[in-house]
């Protein structure tokens, strides 16, 4: 993510600080952003400084929203039709309740529901129960987030950007516990400047005994049609643990 | 779950399209964005639209999110930081009094405003604190109120260049510093 030797040898590794720092005017500021959005190590650069800084904001005291802002977030997002369909279903009182309550019958009951990041211990088996992983790559943004859907036996894979090697293809592994990775397919390689990529891929019968929390996720890149061995030969670009609520 | 969990999932449910969960992480997280931007834009009004435009962009990069690197609330943070700058340096209003001098330096977060001081933040502050105490001020200023080179020269009545100077000085001890 940063160069030791020759981070800041040049003005826009300056600039990414800067920008960072906060300091730059309007002008300077655009061109900050035009670089963040074509240069992928400019981007780190400012990313890794904004993570740098960023502890700052802690001191930064909480201020009381008023209500409306909440109403035109979801205006523009959902349209105005949706803020008036309200009720239970949307209500946050209840969709706490659900994604935080312990009975399994209120887990079982919602389909999609449930959890996240890789290395984070929050393995609770219910059985059924749908799985989640988020797949980061090694400190780098990319992420890919993986949901299976148990009763279809379906995964859901949404990458956030794609690998720009033309003839290498993302390929998806479940790494059970004996620790031979299961190829479960091959991810369509997603478009140029795709910002995030969904894949449905179905997983085969015989491995959907091994979709468990505890398992492992992996994707590696892999030659075009995927990896000639059944194991994998190329780079692990991600991987995470799957677990269950 | 304590908050850095419990977020962290609600972003990777947000990168899902949950609208529940996005619901919930506006919930938890929207008072402390708030605060960020009235901070740097000072006027209600103007924070209000970015706090809506933060969380558009929150809704829509949340899958970017990389547990791995940042805590899910000083990501969430830097979303409105930046959305508050971008206004700031494009209204035509006047965009922060400078009244207070470099004499005071600012102590950083007290026990009351941050409730847990993370490792992130000790280690900031420590590295802050090996700096000069008007460089580290200065700091602070651009980072928290939004002030530019221009403004902190003007504050502190030295040529423009200088200030950039010895800024970029800072800023390369500090990351030394934090990388150590």
């Amino acid at each position: 993510m940063t160069d030791e030797n020759g981070q800041f040898d040049d003005d826009d590794r300056w600039l990414a600080a800067e920008y960072a720092l906060g300091v730059l005017d309007a002008k300077e500021r655009t061109r900050a952003e035009t670089l963040i959005g074509q240069d992928a190590a400019f981007a780190a650069d400012v990313h890794a400084w904004e993570t740098r800084l960023g502890p700052m904001l802690d001191a930064v005291p909480p201020q009381k929203v008023p209500a409306r802002v909440w109403k035109s977030i979801e205006a523009e997002l959902h349209g105005p039709a949706h803020s008036e369909n309200s009720g239970l279903w949307s209500s946050l009182t209840f969709w706490r309740w659900i994604s935080f309550g312990t009975g399994t019958l209120a887990a079982a009951a919602i389909a999609g529901l449930v959890v996240l990041s890789s290395g984070a211990d929050l393995l609770r088996p219910i059985e059924r129960a749908p799985l989640v992983a988020t797949l980061n790559a090694d400190g780098a943004v990319p992420a890919f987030v993986v949901q299976f859907d148990s009763t279809r036996g379906e995964l859901l894979v949404r990458a956030s950007t794609g690998d720009k090697t033309e003839v290498r293809v993302p390929e998806l592994w479940v790494i059970p516990a004996d620790g031979k990775p299961r190829s479960l397919g091959v991810l369509p390689a997603a478009e140029p400047n795709a910002d995030v990529g969904t894949s449905r891929i179905v997983v085969p019968d015989t491995l959907r005994n091994e979709m468990r929390a505890g398992g492992t996720l992996a994707i590696s890149l892999e030659p075009a049609g995927g990896s000639p061995t059944g194991a994998p030969t190329g780079p692990v670009i991600a991987s995470g643990k799957m677990l269950a609520l | 779950m304590d908050e850095r969990d419990e977020l962290s999932y609600l972003l990777a449910r947000t990168a899902l399209r949950d609208q529940k969960a996005f619901a919930l992480l506006y919930e938890r997280t929207s008072a402390k964005l708030f605060g960020v931007c009235l901070r740097i834009l000072k006027t209600p009004s103007d924070a209000e639209e970015v706090l809506q435009e933060a969380y558009i962009k929150i809704w829509q990069n949340a899958g970017r999110y990389d547990t791995q690197v940042a805590r899910p609330i000083t990501w969430l943070a830097t979303i409105a930081r930046n959305q508050s700058l971008d206004r700031l340096r494009t209204r035509k209003l006047p965009a922060v009094e400078i009244k207070e001098g470099f004499d005071v330096p600012d102590p950083g977060p007290t026990p009351e405003q941050s409730a847990v001081l993370t490792a992130d933040v000790v280690r900031l502050e420590a590295c802050l604190s090996e700096l000069d105490v008007a460089h580290a001020t200065a700091i602070r200023r651009a980072y928290l109120d939004g002030w530019t080179y221009q403004q902190i020269a003007d504050g502190l009545k030295v040529p423009l260049n200088t200030v950039k100077t010895w800024l970029r000085r800072s800023l390369m001890k500090l990351g030394d510093c934090l990388r150590r």
